[in-house]
């Protein structure tokens, strides 16, 4: 039977901030994700790397957490953190009263919040609107979630992690009130088997209820979707937050060549629930056109949401209130040792949440090793050398991005290979500039053994994310897979399907504009000309 | 006087179409266009219904014209106009020496990249899966280095579409492109202009003969050339004895080059005037009339005045039709009367992108009556003198009809007759 330490429960920012934290301390563990890594609410998000700024006045105590943990990000993750900046802006309809509030409250936790002439604030963000009335500088940035999740696990492999994807906890299994093992089963094959363990860590997200439940442990995770909208410009090259009561829609954040509007607060009954409406698309665009006035000018690329895992105390409930923003929960008290969850928090603080949770692990276990993943950078910096070498052969302005992406080995790898092999210089997405080289690479160092699909290469090298969400690239990747002997038991007809149908389910929302003549080149290419869903004689 | 008989807005398919059969006609027909069309998208297939209702095939365009909605632009022509329509494109290609085949009797076969059979109505020889069926060897051939067509994923593929019990084999053919590997990418329009050369097409059938079994099926990635001629599928046929295809592949596609080129060659013979970089951004009317339409050039206005006008701009992709938000569309230089077969807001677009359903956005359009000529919700005519074609008319969904050069085909020879009579 196969065996690890601490078996660690979902693959987004907690479960690989804990896969990172307890490797570095010397644990044996493994992470099980029942999709792909960063699926579920860890992608579905801004990608705000909080200053505090939003909490300040509202619960100083996670404004702390943040502005802390912004620190140490910025520091330890200078490869997926962009450090834009960000204003938070006054708008006529915004209450004057608040703006004193929250200067005052920036001041106690510390924040630099620091107010810049109208005029200055136009001259750096020529589409922000005129109606301005205040505007404050405060050290938001915009961070990766794709890539610090996989800068995370690389990190965590170093150390002995593992990981294993598309591989579902369908049972925790114990004996005389302690944890013994995980039930699995495989997504592709449907096998399943029994993983040894001593301690199990929920962290499942908005899946915690679910995953606790094997156990008939009650914890109560209320999903709460959150709707946003990524446009094809970048509208403003700072984070820019309404300086209001937080509420809906009032946050942009630039990632390289888009913006990301967000957000909407909804309970929802399942996490997978993630088909954005028309209306809530409409009911974002009004509020964002406040502070964007030619907001409707912009293509819009697509529309997403995801779940945040809110978790509400119940008067049963033992949790120990580790801060306001999350909760720890030691299944001990539940009668069953060797299993906690974690529950809520924010993206901002995973690293913190994930110390918190190693700190309890290691004290069941027995380990007295410090945290050490606020002081070690996630991924070492990628040696001169090999930059230079990738020039060859990368757009230059693609260089950097890919070398943070794959990381130092894999990035070596693919620079070997395309010196070796010139075919695998093929350009398989213009849009991301994703070559055959880095394709190869991401499928052979697949963390699933049975299969994957187009989606996971896609969150691992961003194809399909451009301009053409997967006009091209869908076929060509299939191809050269195929091409390759990389595919296995793939049906090549329904996993295009599948993979254009993911594209087109953020994009049927936003249907007007550039954003239809997408589509119909879409399907003039798959439907029209490939046939790929017609009924043939 | 005016400066000419008829205007057409629009340089796709159904523009040049029209403009040549009012041109063969004697008309003075000036062709004000700002893009090319779909040509090198769509693969150079006339494409003329496969799914009229849902995804179940139907035998022919003359079995189900009858059962097609009432909005739809075939019901709306009839099937003698769109006969007619046919003959007239299956006579000018005939006349241009690039004969296509088909007719609105059987749907034809073509086998795609992907392995899959995709049902068509007129195509150019070259383009047959009945020879996969028959044969019991096929031969797949790719060509080293060449990017956006992969044998072996058409290989995987294609057995599943016709099954196991055939012999498949792949060869691989140098088109001597090494300095070009690596460097940049060799796409299907190099190989398409290297066998457009005599050493291309020598060398190509040397490579093949010595591995190819005669009377074995041979198919090829859309590559016999750029120019509207069997030159090249002919020789490799009688080089190989096989029967030889072409398969769809994504774009840019050669067959489609060849059939822009045919129709230019013929628009050129007939005295068809091409004004290029002519974006018409509006029209003059008076009285229910248009009297002339005003196009952006380089660095200035231009009007353009004419008996009569034929609006072919396009769809959403080519920018003849605008769409606003969900259910808000418009027709952007006419502001013509456009219909929109969905009401509510979630109902634009379908939640699949492919399902059993025509999409709602791709129905809507222009309205228009028998004669091409828009009309308002009364049926009652918006301007006398303009007749529209192609994909900017309301009550078809090419992709999922497998109709879009078909309607284009059959609409503008219809313009054009109504526009020769005004």
């Amino acid at each position: 039977m196969e065996k690890a330490t601490v078996i660690v429960i979902g693959g987004g920012a907690t479960g690989v901030g804990i896969l990172r934290d307890l490797a570095m301390r010397g644990v044996d563990v493994m992470l099980l994700e029942m999709r792909d890594m960063v699926n579920g609410s860890s992608s579905r998000y801004h990608g705000l790397l909080h200053s505090g700024g939003r909490y300040a006045v509202k619960d100083s105590e996670a404004g702390l957490e943040c502005i802390d943990e912004n620190r140490i990000l910025r520091k330890i993750g200078k490869h997926c953190v962009e450090a834009t900046e960000g204003f938070f802006v006054r708008l006529p309809e915004d209450d004057p009263a608040y703006e004193k509030e929250w200067v005052e409250a920036c001041k106690k936790i510390n924040l630099p919040a620091i107010q810049i002439d109208l005029a200055e604030a136009w001259r750096l963000e020529p589409n922000l609107t005129h109606r301005a009335q205040a505007v404050y500088r405060v050290p938001d940035a915009a961070i990766d979630g794709f890539r610090m999740a996989w800068q995370n696990i690389e990190s965590a492999k170093c150390y002995g992690g593992r990981v294993k994807t598309y591989t579902e906890v369908i049972k925790v299994n114990s004996s005389n009130g302690k944890v013994t093992s995980v039930t699995v089963q495989d997504y592709f094959t449907k096998q399943q088997y029994d993983i040894e363990c001593a301690f199990v860590v929920n962290a499942a997200g908005p899946w915690a209820g679910k995953v606790a439940g094997f156990t008939n442990i009650p914890v109560n995770v209320q999903p709460d979707r959150g709707t946003l909208i990524a446009f094809n410009h970048r509208i403003t090259n700072r984070i820019v937050n309404r300086l209001h009561k937080s509420s809906d829609g009032d946050i942009f954040v630039p990632h390289g060549s888009i913006t990301i509007l967000g957000t909407t607060s909804m309970s929802v009954d399942s996490p997978e629930d993630t088909q954005v409406t028309a209306a809530e698309v409409e009911y974002l665009l009004r509020i964002g056109e406040l502070t964007f006035e030619d907001l409707r000018g912009f293509r819009i690329l697509r529309a997403f949401c995801g779940s945040r895992p809110l978790y509400t105390a119940d008067a049963a409930a033992k949790g120990r209130g580790v801060s306001r923003g999350f909760v720890i929960l030691d299944h001990a008290q539940d009668g069953l040792s060797g299993f906690a969850s974690i529950c809520g928090g924010k993206f901002t603080t995973y690293r913190l949440m994930a110390e918190k949770m190693a700190d309890l692990v290691c004290g069941y276990i027995h380990n007295t090793a410090i945290c050490r993943t606020a002081d070690e950078e996630l991924v070492p910096d990628i040696n001169a050398d090999d930059i230079a070498a990738a020039r060859k052969y990368f757009p230059s302005f693609g260089v950097k991005l890919a070398a943070s992406r794959l990381g130092e080995k894999r990035f070596k790898n693919v620079i070997k290979r395309m010196e070796d092999e010139p075919l695998s210089r093929e350009i398989v997405c213009e849009c991301e500039n994703v070559t055959v080289a880095e394709i190869k690479e991401m499928v052979k160092t697949a963390d699933t053994a049975s299969n994957y699909t187009l989606s996971d290469i896609r969150r691992k090298t961003r194809m399909g994310m451009g301009t053409c969400q997967g006009a091209f690239c869908t076929f060509r990747s299939l191809g050269m897979l195929a091409q390759n002997d990389l595919m296995k038991n793939h049906d090549a007809i329904e996993e295009m399907k599948d993979f254009l149908q993911a594209r087109y389910k953020g994009i049927s929302p936003v249907m007007w504009g550039n954003t239809v003549r997408e589509v119909e080149l879409m399907r003039g290419i798959y439907e029209d000309v490939l046939n790929i869903d017609g009924g043939m004689d | 006087m005016k400066a000419c008989d008829i205007v057409v807005i629009g340089g796709g398919i159904s523009g040049i179409l029209a403009a040549i059969a009012a041109a063969k006609k004697g008309k003075s027909v000036t062709m004000l266009r700002y893009g090319y069309g779909a040509f090198e998208i769509g693969g150079g297939l006339i494409d003329l219904m496969a799914y009229p209702i849902d995804k179940k095939v139907s035998s022919s365009l003359k079995n189900c014209i009858d059962t097609l909605p009432i909005d739809h632009p075939y019901t709306k022509l009839g099937l003698p106009q769109v006969e007619a329509a046919v003959e007239f494109f299956l006579d000018l290609t005939n006349e241009e020496g690039y004969a296509y085949e088909g007719s609105i009797d059987e749907l034809h076969w073509v086998p795609t990249a992907a392995g899959t059979m995709k049902p068509t109505g007129l195509y150019p020889k070259s383009f047959d899966s009945n020879i996969l069926k028959k044969a019991d060897t096929i031969y797949l051939v790719d060509f080293k280095g060449l990017k956006d067509y992969y044998a072996k994923l058409t290989e995987r593929m294609l057995e599943k579409t016709l099954g196991k019990d055939k012999k498949y084999e792949i060869i691989t053919v140098d088109p001597r492109m090494d300095e070009a590997i690596g460097g940049r990418d060799v796409m299907l329009m190099d190989i398409a202009r290297w066998l457009d050369t005599k050493e291309g097409q020598d060398d190509c059938v040397k490579q093949l003969q010595g591995i190819v079994k005669p009377g074995a099926a041979v198919m090829f990635p859309q590559v016999f050339g750029t120019i509207p001629s069997y030159d090249v599928y002919n020789k490799i046929k009688t080089a190989l004895q096989c029967d030889i295809t072409e398969a769809l592949c994504i774009p840019p596609a050669a067959a489609g080059m060849r059939l822009s080129k045919l129709l230019h060659q013929a628009a050129r013979k007939y005295g068809v005037k091409i004004i290029e970089k002519a974006r018409v951004k509006s029209a003059i009317v008076t009285n229910g009339i248009c009297e002339a339409v005003v196009a952006s050039g380089v660095g200035k206005e231009h009007i353009y005045d004419a008996k009569s006008f034929i609006l072919a701009s396009g769809g959403y992709y080519s920018g003849g039709l605008e769409v606003l938000d969900h259910n808000k569309v418009q027709e952007p230089i006419f502001h013509l009367p456009v219909k929109v077969m969905s009401q509510k807001e979630d109902e634009w677009a379908n939640v699949e992108l492919f399902s059993n359903q025509k999409q709602p956005f791709a129905l809507a359009g222009v309205t228009v009556n028998h004669e091409m000529c828009p009309i308002d919700e009364h049926g009652k005519k918006v301007l006398k003198n303009v007749f529209v074609a192609g994909r900017n008319l309301c009550g078809y969904d090419f992709c999922f009809e497998k109709s879009g050069n078909g309607v284009a085909l059959a609409s503008a020879y219809q313009a054009a007759v109504s526009a020769m009579e005004v």
